[in-house]
């Protein structure tokens, strides 16, 4: 499928990290891989997991609680990998994002789309693509290419904090 | 295989890649020895091809311009312009220029434009001047002249024998217009030949059959006529003999005879027409003047080609690809192997490991290039900036049959051209200043490359200014890199020319001074595993030294534990392995340890990477080469010898310096593949 065909599918993937539900548009995940051993990489950040061997290719790991100032991932049987496809400064780069849980896919028409709210300098929303409501959940879909390509950690409160000023928005 | 025109009109750009860079390096050449004829021969050929190939393709600006070149160059062929150096810059600004015009995106810009019609000017300006000077020079050698241009535009009659090859269609070309080219430059009568054309059910529209028996009659002489087949020579049969030299085609006898032969369908041999070239003179001898020197050219060519093939480098990546997994497939064959006793399972790997060791080689060394292939791109720089600065610079170059990886040799052009430029414009000083310090007005820069153990090293030389240790010292603290009154040996002085925003031209040219140079090249050849080294002393020269590893992809290594993480050491870097109580390392505070009478620097892996973990009772130091030291490096247990195929960390990890990549285990897992060299540098700075 070339790459306009991917986009047009109104299908996302939603995850769980810590308690909070998060969609990625599908055309972003290649694979979701069990929980498999990582090896360690070294002297690098903490959410650089590792890299683990997907078919032959070593593919790195970031451990995205860690990335969103969470306590490390206890492993458990639904951990699982995402291996997502970024796009980082022009190149695309296969990373592997280790997630709580993998909920669900959605299909949500464009229409359902909120665009990111423009909360000034105080909330930093280039990391959140959109914003939608599926039945009476609200969900934040992330801006993969933009987490991957900061180095820095993200505020998982300034993330949760968009959502409720959206809600709050929306409820009006 | 359907080829669209597209698909053709890349492989023309290909091919025309080719001969300019064939077309600059003749230049180049012909500068040295301006007289050489055979040069000279191998620039028109190189300008026809671009023209013919042009005008095929589309590329119509292309095909105009090279026929103005051309132009100069018949002149010069044929002894009436003699090469100037004015010709040879305007040449080879000509050659930058039909680069440019081969790039679609660049053929139509402005600029392109302007250039276009400055070269055209300045080429129709030679062309002017020199026709001049050969008028003003007619009067003196009048006679000569007379003589010459009779000789030149004698009527004769030739003969031709034109057998195009099988596979000449291919190219695209249109015999019947080799035909019509003939009938432009005189009277024909040509033959036909079909006697070889197969059967409808063998005959293949792809290949030409048809061979012909040419007769022309023409004042224009023999090279006239050998031009016009120059595309198709290569692969066909082409001869053509003076019968006459008088028209033939006049004589009605002649004809008939002809006539009457064509019906035949026989080959026509010359000796059925003897009767009207009786009175020729120099019967059947094959166009001394002009084919002898092509003939010599393309022998040459294919001497040094040492009869090769082009193949895409996709098909060369995909191979290597290929053979990297046969290596880690072969690694897990060892290890199952090596866990069932069975005699004859192990005959069989072991013949495997030597076959697949052999593959890996080979596939290496099609990937190898020579340093020769960046060559021409130097002696370009070297003319062009040296005329600029007025200075005088001579530019050797030793070891270019030294072999590197093609993606190396790719990523080294940039650095190497920074750095001779930097040679040029910084170590090289004017003439005058030359002599006033006693040395040969010319300059010298040098290029070496040699092997030297798993390492490949280019060196630049250059016999210039130098670099003053003195004047990095007062910068750098002028700059604040260091501190005033600091201990900096001369050595260490000179690598803070590596450092971003250093640089200590007081001027800032066009060329150099800026700043963003040396840490540009340091960085670029630390992407590639490679180090730079300098040395220099005030008015003796500078060199400047790039050591490279030799593979990129594949290396022997040794694998070792730590935890339960396994590491690969370049095995090419691994001295010895000593065995240690590990208590022994935990007490010492200096970081020296002595093993079999010698001692060591060491660093302990496991709480140098911050690996934690209990390091059990006995532990093993690994002994490696550290540019002139060896130093010992801790680990819990060396496991043995790996091939290990190195897969890049990902831009993930960019940052990470110390491990250079991952490889992949026989049994899935990934071991990490530790840069020794980065290791011990970093570590050393931190103590």
């Amino acid at each position: 499928m070339s790459k306009e065909d991917l986009a047009a599918i109104n299908s996302y993937l939603s995850f769980r990290l810590g308690d909070e539900i998060f969609a990625i548009h599908v055309a972003k995940v290649h694979k979701i891989l069990e929980m498999s051993s990582i090896t360690e990489v070294p002297k690098a950040p903490d959410y650089m997991k590792g890299v683990i061997n997907l078919r032959g290719s070593v593919l790195p790991v970031v451990d995205a609680r860690v990335k969103f100032g969470m306590e490390p991932a206890e492993k458990t049987k639904n951990t699982s990998i995402l291996v997502i496809e970024a796009d980082i400064s022009g190149e695309t780069v296969m990373v592997g994002m280790l997630v709580d849980a993998v909920h669900a896919v959605m299909k949500i028409e464009p229409e359902n789309l909120l665009p990111p709210p423009q909360l000034g300098d105080k909330y930093r929303s280039e990391f959140i693509s959109n914003m939608t409501q599926v039945k009476d959940k609200f969900y934040i879909i992330l801006n993969m290419d933009a987490i991957f390509s900061s180095t820095d950690h993200i505020n998982m409160k300034e993330i949760t904090n968009v959502k409720d000023v959206v809600i709050k928005k929306e409820a009006k | 295989m359907i080829s669209s025109f597209e698909n053709f009109q890349s492989k023309f750009i290909e091919e025309a890649l080719d001969n300019i860079h064939d077309l600059e390096k003749a230049l180049l050449e012909l500068e040295l020895s301006p007289g050489n004829k055979e040069l000279i021969e191998r620039v028109f050929r190189a300008m026809h091809s671009l023209k013919g190939g042009g005008a095929m393709f589309g590329f119509n600006r292309l095909s105009e311009f090279t026929h103005r070149m051309e132009n100069i160059y018949d002149l010069v062929r044929s002894g009436q312009i003699q090469v100037s150096p004015n010709l040879l810059s305007v040449t080879l600004k000509s050659v930058d220029l039909l680069k440019d015009l081969l790039n679609p995106a660049l053929a139509e810009s402005i600029q392109v434009n302007e250039r276009f019609k400055k070269l055209a000017a300045a080429i129709d300006d030679i062309l002017k001047i020199e026709t001049q000077m050969l008028i003003a020079s007619v009067g003196s050698r009048l006679t000569k002249a007379e003589e010459s241009t009779t000789a030149d535009n004698q009527m004769g009659t030739y003969y031709i024998h034109f057998y195009p090859g099988k596979h000449v269609l291919e190219n695209g070309t249109n015999l019947l217009y080799l035909l019509d080219e003939l009938h432009g430059l005189g009277q024909v009568f040509a033959i036909s030949g079909v006697r070889e054309v197969p059967s409808l059910e063998e005959f293949n529209p792809l290949h030409s059959y048809i061979f012909w028996d040419i007769f022309v009659a023409t004042d224009q002489g023999q090279n006239a006529l050998s031009d016009v087949f120059i595309f198709v020579e290569d692969d066909s049969t082409i001869e053509i003999h003076k019968i006459s030299s008088s028209n033939l085609l006049d004589n009605a006898n002649f004809v008939d005879r002809l006539n009457e032969l064509s019906g035949k369908q026989n080959e026509i041999e010359l000796s059925d027409l003897s009767d009207f070239i009786g009175e020729s003179q120099n019967l059947s001898e094959p166009c001394s003047q002009v084919s002898e020197p092509v003939y010599a050219s393309l022998e040459e060519l294919k001497a040094r080609g040492n009869s090769s093939i082009r193949v895409s480098s996709e098909k060369i990546d995909g191979l290597m690809n290929l053979v990297s997994e046969l290596v880690i497939s072969q690694e897990r064959l060892n290890m199952i192997a090596s866990r069932y006793q069975i005699a004859e399972l192990k005959m069989v790997t072991e013949n495997i490991q030597k076959l697949t060791g052999q593959l890996r080689d080979s596939a290496f060394s099609i990937s190898l290039i020579p340093v020769e292939s960046l060559l021409t791109r130097f002696q370009r720089l070297v003319r062009d900036l040296s005329g600029e600065l007025g200075k005088q610079v001579s530019f050797t170059a030793t070891g270019t049959d030294t072999e590197l990886d093609k993606t190396m040799i790719e990523s080294l052009t940039d650095p190497l051209l920074h750095i001779i430029r930097n040679s040029i414009d910084h170590g090289i000083e004017m003439p005058d200043e030359r002599q006033r310090k006693g040395k040969q007005p010319c300059g010298k820069i040098s290029l070496n490359a040699f092997y030297s153990g798993a390492n490949v090293v280019i060196q630049v030389i250059d016999d210039g200014a130098g670099i003053d240790a003195k004047k990095i010292r007062k910068k750098a603290i002028e700059k604040g890199f260091i501190k005033a009154g600091g201990d900096l040996s001369d050595e260490d002085a000179l690598k803070l020319i590596f450092l971003p925003g250093f640089s200590t031209s007081s001027v800032v040219t066009e060329v150099s001074g800026r700043g963003v140079g040396m840490d540009v090249v340091n960085r670029n050849i630390a992407a590639i595993r490679g180090e730079v080294a300098i040395d220099s002393e005030p008015d003796k020269g500078t060199t400047i030294s790039i050591t490279l590893p030799l593979v990129l992809s594949i290396i022997d290594g040794l694998l070792v534990r730590i935890n339960q993480t396994l590491y690969v050491i370049p095995l090419s870097l691994t001295d010895r392995i000593y065995p240690v109580n590990s208590q022994l390392l935990n007490r010492n505070f200096i970081n020296l340890i002595t093993l079999d009478g010698v001692q060591y620097p060491f660093f302990n892996l496991r709480q140098e990477l911050d690996l934690g973990g209990n390091p059990s009772a006995r532990c093993q130091m690994v002994v490696v080469n550290h540019s002139e030291m060896r130093v010992a490096l801790a680990v819990d247990q060396v496991l043995g010898k790996i091939q290990a195929v190195l897969k890049p960390l990902g831009r993930l990890y960019h940052d990470q310096k110390m491990i250079s990549a991952a490889t992949i285990m026989g049994d899935g897992t990934i071991a990490l593949v530790l840069d020794t060299n980065a290791i011990i540098k970093q570590l050393s700075h931190q103590s």
